[in-house]
C-alpha cells in the first residue's frame, strides 16, 4: 500500500501536528502537576487537579491516539514501512508504551480530580498519588522528546526484515514508493 | 509473506547499529528499575488501595457518600 503524494502530505501533517501537540499538552500537564504538588494556594491546587483531568481526557488522550494512528498509516503508506528501519520501530514502541501508561494513569488522574473537587487538599494529602502524576508526566515528556528526536534525525539502520525487502526491491528493479 | 530462500549471491545482512544496542540496554535497565520500584512499593505505588488515602494522614472521606466518579473512572477497589 502506497499513499499518493497529496494524501501522504495530509497524513504527515496530521502526524506532526498530533505528535507535537501531544508533547505540548504533556508539558502543560506537567506544569499543572508541579503546581498541584507545590502550591500553597488551595484554589490553585484544586484548579490544577480539575484541569489535569480535562486536559488528559480531551486533549492528551485524543492526541495520543491520533499520533499513533497517523504514524502507523504514514509508515505503512510509504517506503519507510513499520518494521524496516530501527528508528521507526523504536518510535512505534515508545509511542505504544507512552499511550498504555497514559491509559493506566487515567484512573489516578480521575481520582485526584474527584478528591480535589470535594475536599481541600493539604500538603500531605494523597502525596503518593500526586507525586505519581508528576513522575509519570515527566517520564512521558522525556519519551515524547525521544520520539521527536528520532523523527527528526532518523538514525540509520535497517532491520533484517527491512534489509530483505530492500534486496527484493533491488532484484525486481522496483522503485521504492 | 515473501519466500525467504537464502541466496548465496546476496551480501550478508547488516549488523544491529550501536545506537539500537545502547538504547536497548538503557531500556532494559529502566524496565528493571520500574519493576523493582513497583515490587518494593516505592513512591507512587500502583495497585488497589493507592487512592484510598492510605499514603497520607487525610481521611478518605473527602468524597461525600453517594458520589460516583465520572464515566470511565472505575472507583478504587
Amino acid at each position: 500500500m502506497t499513499l499518493g503524494p497529496r494524501l501522504r502530505r495530509f497524513v504527515l501533517t496530521a502526524h506532526v501536528a498530533s505528535s507535537v501537540g501531544w508533547l505540548g499538552a504533556v508539558a502543560a500537564f506537567l506544569a499543572l502537576a508541579i503546581a498541584g504538588l507545590s502550591s500553597d494556594s488551595a484554589p490553585t491546587v484544586r484548579g490544577a487537579y480539575l484541569a489535569m483531568e480535562v486536559t488528559a481526557w480531551f486533549v492528551i488522550v485524543p492526541l495520543a491516539f491520533a499520533s499513533l494512528v497517523t504514524g502507523v498509516v504514514q509508515s505503512l503508506g510509504t517506503s519507510w514501512g513499520l518494521f524496516r528501519h530501527y528508528w521507526v520501530l523504536a518510535k512505534l514502541l515508545l509511542t505504544l508504551v507512552a499511550t498504555v501508561v497514559l491509559l493506566f494513569q487515567l484512573e489516578n488522574i480521575g481520582s485526584m480530580s474527584d478528591i480535589a473537587a470535594n475536599s481541600a487538599l493539604t500538603d500531605s494529602a494523597h502525596r503518593g498519588s500526586r507525586i505519581s502524576l508528576l513522575v509519570h508526566a515527566g517520564g512521558g515528556l522525556v519519551v515524547l522528546l525521544m520520539t521527536t528526536i528520532l523523527a527528526v534525525h532518523k538514525p540509520p539502520g535497517l532491520t533484517r526484515y527491512g534489509w530483505r525487502k530492500q534486496q527484493e526491491l533491488r532484484q525486481t528493479g522496483e522503485q521504492p514508493g | 509473506m515473501a519466500e525467504s530462500h537464502p541466496d548465496p549471491e546476496l551480501p550478508a545482512p547488516p549488523g544491529t547499529p550501536r545506537w539500537v544496542k545502547v538504547s536497548a540496554v538503557i531500556g532494559l535497565v529502566l524496565v528493571a528499575v520500574v519493576v523493582v520500584v513497583l515490587a518494593t512499593g516505592g513512591p507512587g505505588e500502583h495497585g488497589p488501595g493507592r487512592h484510598s488515602g492510605g499514603d497520607d494522614d487525610s481521611p478518605p472521606a473527602g468524597i461525600p457518600e453517594g458520589h460516583e466518579p465520572p464515566p470511565g473512572h472505575a472507583p478504587p477497589e
